[in-house]
């Protein structure tokens, strides 16, 4: 058995006044505690006689301390952990990245607005005088007519240059 | 618990009923009639737990006074959950502590030896007698155990206030114990042959009680460099 066992075991015993026996190994430890616990034969020094006098000679002289306020001490205990707490967080919002969240779908509140279609001319057909079928068909036909004439004019003008490049163009007749 | 030194003459009678801790009580709101009747009823005591401590007259009665003046000052912060007693004696445990830093080599004090107890080796039936024992243990135990020893059988403090005192586990406090009667069990015995030796021989010059380096100084003081 460790040395602690045994103190705890004979302490039990001897200081405790647990019941029972103390090891047999200890015994002479039981005697010593019997000696020891005759109050009569322990030898007490007197002290000197002015002694009390002189205590309280100076007890008189000095107040007893106020007993320390509990408030200041919770107030610091709680600005102390407040200020851990946003210390705290400032930390972790510094170190951390922030996190990215998903996008949510886009809820459009108005239905789209219709496409407008392109802006026509119809005042011709309440023109009366303008109401003829002829009239009618060259004034919506003669941009259609310039546009057709400006294309051929353009492939006319690419195949002259095409032409122009090559030893036939003469000799082929188109013009 | 309590310690009763009325029948010695050393301790006054108490001049009320009340409890230590009800006169600490009465103390801590300012009475020093209160506190007065602590100092009393103390006094003794504490001069005599503090006079092993350092060995000296002089110093034991200045940490006693100091002890009590302490003790006043702080009366507020005196929680009845422990003992009045257990208070005072830790309050002059670390004064004592404090004191034996600043003083090194110190005084041990030996219990004062009457004049029957002066020879040599007493008697076979004599040698496990509890003044012998406090005269060894004075010589033989560190100034720890010796305090542990005191408290226990002087002050009849349970384990748990001896550890308050002391600063020191419960367990600590039964291993010292421990060996501190285990210490008292061996010296006693070994004194007790040297005791049949010397006896065998008579006419020879008794062997040495004192250790090495011991020197006997007034008062009873026992000089140690320990």
């Amino acid at each position: 058995m460790s040395q602690v066992q045994n103190a705890n075991d004979v302490s039990a015993v001897l200081d405790d006044g647990y019941p029972g026996p103390v090891p047999p190994a200890f015994r002479d430890q039981e005697a010593v505690h019997g000696a020891l616990s005759n109050k009569r034969q322990l030898t007490w020094a007197k002290p000197s006689p002015d002694l009390t006098a002189r205590i309280l000679l100076r007890a008189s002289l000095v107040r007893p301390a106020k007993r320390p306020s509990k408030w200041p001490w919770a107030m610091a205990a709680g600005l102390v952990l407040a200020g851990g707490l946003s210390w705290a967080l400032v930390w972790n919002s510094w170190t951390k990245p922030a996190a990215v969240e998903p996008m949510k779908p886009r809820v459009v509140a108005e239905a789209p607005r219709p496409v407008q279609p392109p802006p026509i001319d119809l005042s011709i057909l309440t023109r009366l005088p303008a109401r003829s079928e002829p009239t009618i068909m060259a004034s919506l036909e003669a941009p259609l007519l310039r546009e057709v004439e400006a294309v051929r004019e353009d492939t006319q003008r690419g195949i002259d240059l095409v032409m122009s490049k090559l030893p036939m163009s003469v000799s082929l007749g188109l013009k | 618990m309590s310690v009763d030194l009325s029948s010695s003459g050393l301790e006054a009678k108490p001049a009320s009923n009340r409890t230590p801790e009800q006169l600490a009580a009465r103390a801590a709101e300012g009475s020093l009639d209160a506190f007065g009747e602590l100092v009393k009823r103390f006094e003794v005591r504490l001069f005599n737990f503090l006079l092993r401590r350092t060995g000296s007259r002089a110093d034991a009665e200045d940490l006693t006074q100091e002890a009590f003046i302490r003790a006043w000052e702080k009366i507020q912060r005196y929680e009845p959950t422990w003992r009045f007693s257990t208070w005072l004696f830790t309050i002059a445990a670390r004064l004592a502590v404090s004191h034996h830093r600043k003083r090194r080599p110190t005084l041990r004090w030996i219990e004062e030896e009457d004049s029957e107890a002066a020879a040599p080796f007493e008697r076979e039936d004599d040698v496990n007698s509890g003044a012998k024992l406090w005269r060894l243990a004075g010589k033989v135990l560190t100034p720890e155990q010796h305090t542990a020893l005191w408290l226990r059988y002087a002050e009849d403090m349970g384990i748990d206030e001896i550890a308050v005192v002391l600063k020191k586990s419960q367990v600590g406090v039964r291993v010292m114990l421990f060996r501190a009667r285990q210490l008292l069990a061996e010296q006693s015995e070994r004194e007790q042959q040297a005791s049949k030796v010397y006896d065998a021989k008579a006419g020879m010059p008794p062997p040495a009680m004192m250790r090495r380096g011991e020197t006997r100084g007034e008062d009873g003081l026992t000089g140690s460099l320990t």
